[in-house]
């Protein structure tokens, strides 16, 4: 109704505009002005107890990365404003020029842009945290620590998840229902449930852990010592979330359609070939799709690690528990919001490096099926 | 695109509309009645640490006896023996226990309940299997009206037979005043985060807020508090004008004294707030920096002692408490020999006291915070100009950790509270931590005497050190009155009313130090009760490296002891300890324009 008249273009494109009013407003009110203004609340000194605030530009970025780091950063800054220059260039010549060999060059070049993109903060941020010895050393640790968390959980959580998936789809497997529900109960617990009933396992003295020890004749072992609390939170971490990416999987598995096994079979392919060439492929998206949440889980990971510990050390806490201890913690009696959101600035920067790292593999023409 | 531009207005209408009805509805709900709004960190009936202590089993939830509810359920039956049957029931179901035939029934508690109406006994007795926590209201409401006799001792009487008692204040008050309203938030520890928006944009402030005097500091920094020793020009009240809150108004019950009247001198002194030049500078303060100004209110003081076990101490045949550190390391040593562990501590929780308390008596309290604060002259902790006493605390820390093995096994993986319940349960000789413990434990621990019998002692002097000795430190906690609250003669009436009756309770409920006159000392906290009263001024330290600088305190003392003193791979040697305290220190006084913040 609503497009009909002299101007049908003019029309639709204004009921598309008031249709989408309602989604954009809230948008902007609630992630684009709130991202915005976290960036300039990045460079400025304040409680958040009052609206006064200090300019102190990017001193809270140069505090956190530290001298050394400062230096590169310009240079950094162009290389991410030439590669994404060029990135743009890929798109406008993919729209100015409709032909295939343009359209393939476009999508190589934005592909490259990307990978150049992540592999430029990337080598830097590795150097940072390796080799470059400055900077607010607590910080450095917890930006370790997720990405310790991010890789060996992630590998942990991958591998088992795909397993259980396998195994529950087998055709002969019995009791399925039941263990899918067993795998997948934990992801309904909160983290912070989670926490509480792992900390009992580990308590050194009355825990399950060290009394399984102790019945195997083991010395007792200190799981939540600084020294092994990360690696005891990532097997926690790894029973709390496994299950929901076996779901994923699993429902990845079961959408190809059985006739493509049946036709593998009976050209003569094994079960390994089945599952490299036809498995394999099919579920790449969904494979994807597990790895791109798990990457931004990871990195945003609050609850278990805030719930293990009152006391964190920087070998034991993550950028979000920091960030959160030095904006809201009562206990220390500092309340540095500019400090907290300059983390929270590079934890998005983080965030968006891995979600780009895990797109720059779905370049390929999607299988449909 | 009318119906659009109409929806949208409605849409826009409603949702003002509920965000108006949202910051008010507090207010809104009592129509009539002026509303105080008290954000607290404590919780009604149970305070915070009975909360975090864990009820005492089987009792908390299911009786409004509440805690040492044995001696009260003997009383009530010995007071009322045709109730005994179904005290008796209640007992076994509430205990899981038969009933305690040979206990011999407290005289005060008897005659307590035997002053009771009978009417509100069949009440009571009926509630003793209910679990339904708002029983207690409605019991306390029964109470107030079968009691009218008991008036302001009312509460107090009433806290003896049932836990409710925060909200049991409140309940009086409104009785006493029943235009206002007492609107309580239980905010936890958290309760400053909780309001940090409602300051931020005005709106929905409380009128009152409570927490300790460090915690509540940043209020008093940003000028968000009320000073209430100051004449307040502005002010809607005469007297407050002139001469104050503190000295302008009347002590609740005795028109004849002031409100500062109340207080023991030194809790009023140990309460200020001293400006600092970058609270003018940064955060607008009004006053002149160097200015002592009474922001906090004081409520009940805790202090830091080390808590033990005597049943050791006789078991050991040591005397009780020691005196000097060399005492306490030879006591740490022959409990050791017998097979007890010396020290319960969690993890990171309170570890750095040792270090602090151990420099405090060695080289003095006023000495290390000179060192901390970069005063000009004064001994670094490394490095050229450095006092070597801070490396030889640390070693002595370290052998008392590696080579002596003083603390408990396992300590730092240990989280809290499993070293308190650990303490209580008698597997423990000591635990250093504040004056709360008592309370947090009081449903966890052993209360035979052959296993614990709690003392405390404050932290054992330094032979030759230069820290004066026997000074203790005082932590407060308090009411401060927010500068944007709405109601601010309610809340001075509540102030005065909450000052004149809630001391005892915290005195007693929670072992609290009382800071107003003539409320007695904690019986559990006896041992230190001498020190305490004949104290003059110059025997408590200051608040501390926490206190007036703590980001130093956070990124500079607190992380690199965790380094240290937490058990780790590649812990800091005491040598690189005081070495990268001191690099630490500097790169912080760089960043700050030469200064700890």
């Amino acid at each position: 109704m609503i497009v009909r008249g002299r101007h049908p273009h003019l029309r639709q494109a204004l009921a598309a505009a008031l249709l989408l009013a309602p989604a954009a407003a809230l948008f902007g009110v609630l992630v684009a002005w709130p991202a915005m203004r976290a960036l300039w609340v990045s460079t400025q000194r304040w409680t958040g107890f009052s609206p006064r605030t200090e300019p102190v530009g990017g001193e809270h970025y140069a505090t956190l990365f530290g001298p050394t780091a400062m230096r590169w950063m310009p240079l950094l800054g162009a290389a991410v404003l030439l590669l994404g220059a060029t990135a743009v260039a890929g798109q406008l010549l993919r729209r100015s020029r409709p032909t295939a060999r343009a359209q393939r060059l476009a999508r190589r070049l934005g592909g490259l842009a990307m990978l150049g993109i992540v592999a430029a903060v990337g080598t830097f941020l590795l150097v940072w945290l390796l080799v470059w010895n400055d900077g607010d050393s607590f910080f450095r640790g917890c930006v370790r620590n997720n990405f310790t968390y991010m890789i060996v959980g992630g590998l942990f959580h991958f591998v088992y998840a795909f397993l259980f998936a396998a195994a529950l789809g087998l055709p002969a497997f019995r009791g399925k229902a039941f263990f899918r529900t067993m795998i997948f109960f934990p992801s309904f617990i909160s983290a912070i449930g989670v926490a509480m009933l792992w900390q009992r396992i580990y308590d050194p003295s009355n825990g399950l852990a060290n009394f399984l020890l102790r019945l195997c004749r083991i010395d007792p072992f200190a799981w939540l010592s600084g020294d092994n609390m990360l690696n005891s939170i990532i097997v926690c971490g790894v029973w709390a979330g496994v299950g929901s990416q076996m779901i994923l999987l699993l429902a990845g598995m079961q959408r190809i359609p059985p006739t493509y096994y049946e036709a593998a079979r009976i050209d003569g392919a094994g079960e390994g070939q089945v599952f490299r060439h036809i498995t394999l492929p099919m579920l790449r998206e969904v494979i994807l799709i597990v790895l791109t949440l798990w990457v931004i889980g990871s990195l945003k990971v609050f609850g278990l690690f805030q719930a293990f510990t009152i006391s964190h050390t920087e070998k034991t806490s993550v950028v979000s528990v920091r960030q959160y201890e030095l904006a809201f913690s009562n206990r220390d009696n500092i309340y540095m919001m500019g400090y907290a959101t300059a983390m929270a600035v590079v934890l998005l920067v983080l965030v968006v490096l891995g979600t780009m790292a895990m797109r720059s593999l779905r370049e390929r023409e999607p299988l449909e099926f | 695109m009318h119906l659009f531009s109409r929806l949208a207005a409605v849409t826009a209408i409603t949702l003002i509309g509920i965000l108006i009805w949202d910051l008010n509805q507090e207010r809104l709900e009592y129509p009539g009645r002026k509303v105080i709004i008290y954000a607290s960190m404590f919780g009604p009936g149970e305070p915070m640490q009975v909360l975090y202590g864990g009820p005492a089993p089987a009792t908390a939830s299911r009786t409004p006896l509440g805690p040492g509810n044995r001696a009260n359920f003997v009383a009530l039956a010995d007071a009322w023996p045709g109730h005994r049957g179904r005290i008796g029931a209640a007992w076994r179901t509430c205990a899981g226990r038969n009933w305690p035939a040979d206990a011999t029934p407290d005289a005060q508690l008897v005659a307590d309940y035997r002053e009771l109406a009978p009417g509100y006994v069949d009440k009571l007795v009926a509630a003793l299997n209910d679990a339904d926590r708002g029983n207690r209201l409605r019991l306390f409401d029964a109470f107030a009206q079968a009691h009218p006799q008991f008036d302001r001792r009312m509460i107090l009487q009433f806290e003896r037979l049932h836990p409710a008692w925060t909200v049991g204040l409140f309940e009086d008050f409104e009785r006493r005043h029943p235009d206002y309203k007492v609107v309580p938030r239980w905010d936890s520890r958290w309760v400053l985060s909780a309001n940090r928006p409602r300051f931020l944009t005005g709106t929905d402030v409380p009128d009152l807020i409570t927490g300790s005097l460090a915690e509540l500091r940043i209020l008093y920094r940003e000028n968000l508090a009320m000073p209430l020793d100051q004449p307040l020009p502005d002010a809607p009240v005469a007297a407050w004008r002139s001469q104050g809150i503190l000295r302008g108004e009347k002590s609740y019950f005795d028109p004849s004294r002031t409100l500062a009247d109340e207080f023991q001198p030194w809790a009023l002194r140990q309460s200020l707030y001293r400006v600092a030049p970058e609270d003018v500078a940064e955060s607008g303060n009004p006053f002149p920096a160097g200015t002592d100004v009474l922001y906090m209110l004081p409520r009940m003081v805790s202090t830091t002692v080390v808590f033990a076990n005597k049943a050791h101490f006789r078991k050991v045949g040591l005397p009780f408490p020691p005196r000097t550190i060399a005492e306490f390391e030879e006591d740490c040593r022959k409990l050791r020999a017998a097979g007890i562990e010396p020290i319960a501590n969690d993890g990171m929780d309170y570890t750095p006291y040792w270090w602090q308390w151990m420099v405090y008596r060695e080289i003095g309290y006023e000495a290390f915070m000179a060192t901390a604060m970069n005063m000009p002259g004064a001994k670094r902790f490394a490095g050229p100009g450095a006092d070597p006493r801070y490396l030889e605390i640390a070693r002595r820390l370290r052998g008392w950790r590696d080579r002596e093995n003083f603390w408990m096994r396992d300590f730092s993986s240990s989280q809290w509270p499993a070293a308190q319940r650990r303490f209580g349960s008698g597997d423990c000789t000591f635990l250093f931590t504040g004056t709360w413990l008592p309370a947090e434990i009081a449903g966890t621990r052993s209360w035979d005497p052959d296993v614990m019998d709690l003392g405390c002692f404050v932290f054992p002097d330094m032979t030759g050190g230069s820290g004066r000795p026997g000074r203790m430190d005082v932590g407060t906690q308090g009411y401060v009155l927010c500068r944007q609250g709405r109601d601010p003669e309610g809340a001075v009436l509540l102030l005065r009313y909450l000052t004149a009756e809630a001391g005892e309770l915290f005195a007693r409920k929670l072992n609290y130090i009382p800071v107003t006159q003539g409320t007695p000392f904690p019986r559990v906290l006896a041992d230190i009760e001498p020190a305490f009263s004949r104290a003059g001024p110059e025997d408590f330290v200051g608040l501390g490296v926490s206190w007036y600088a703590p980001r130093f305190n956070k990124f500079v003392l607190t992380e690199t002891y965790n380094r240290f003193f937490v058990v780790l791979k590649d812990n800091l040697t005491p040598e690189q300890f005081v070495e990268e305290l001191e690099r630490r220190a500097q790169e912080h006084y760089a960043r700050n324009g030469g200064t700890a913040k």
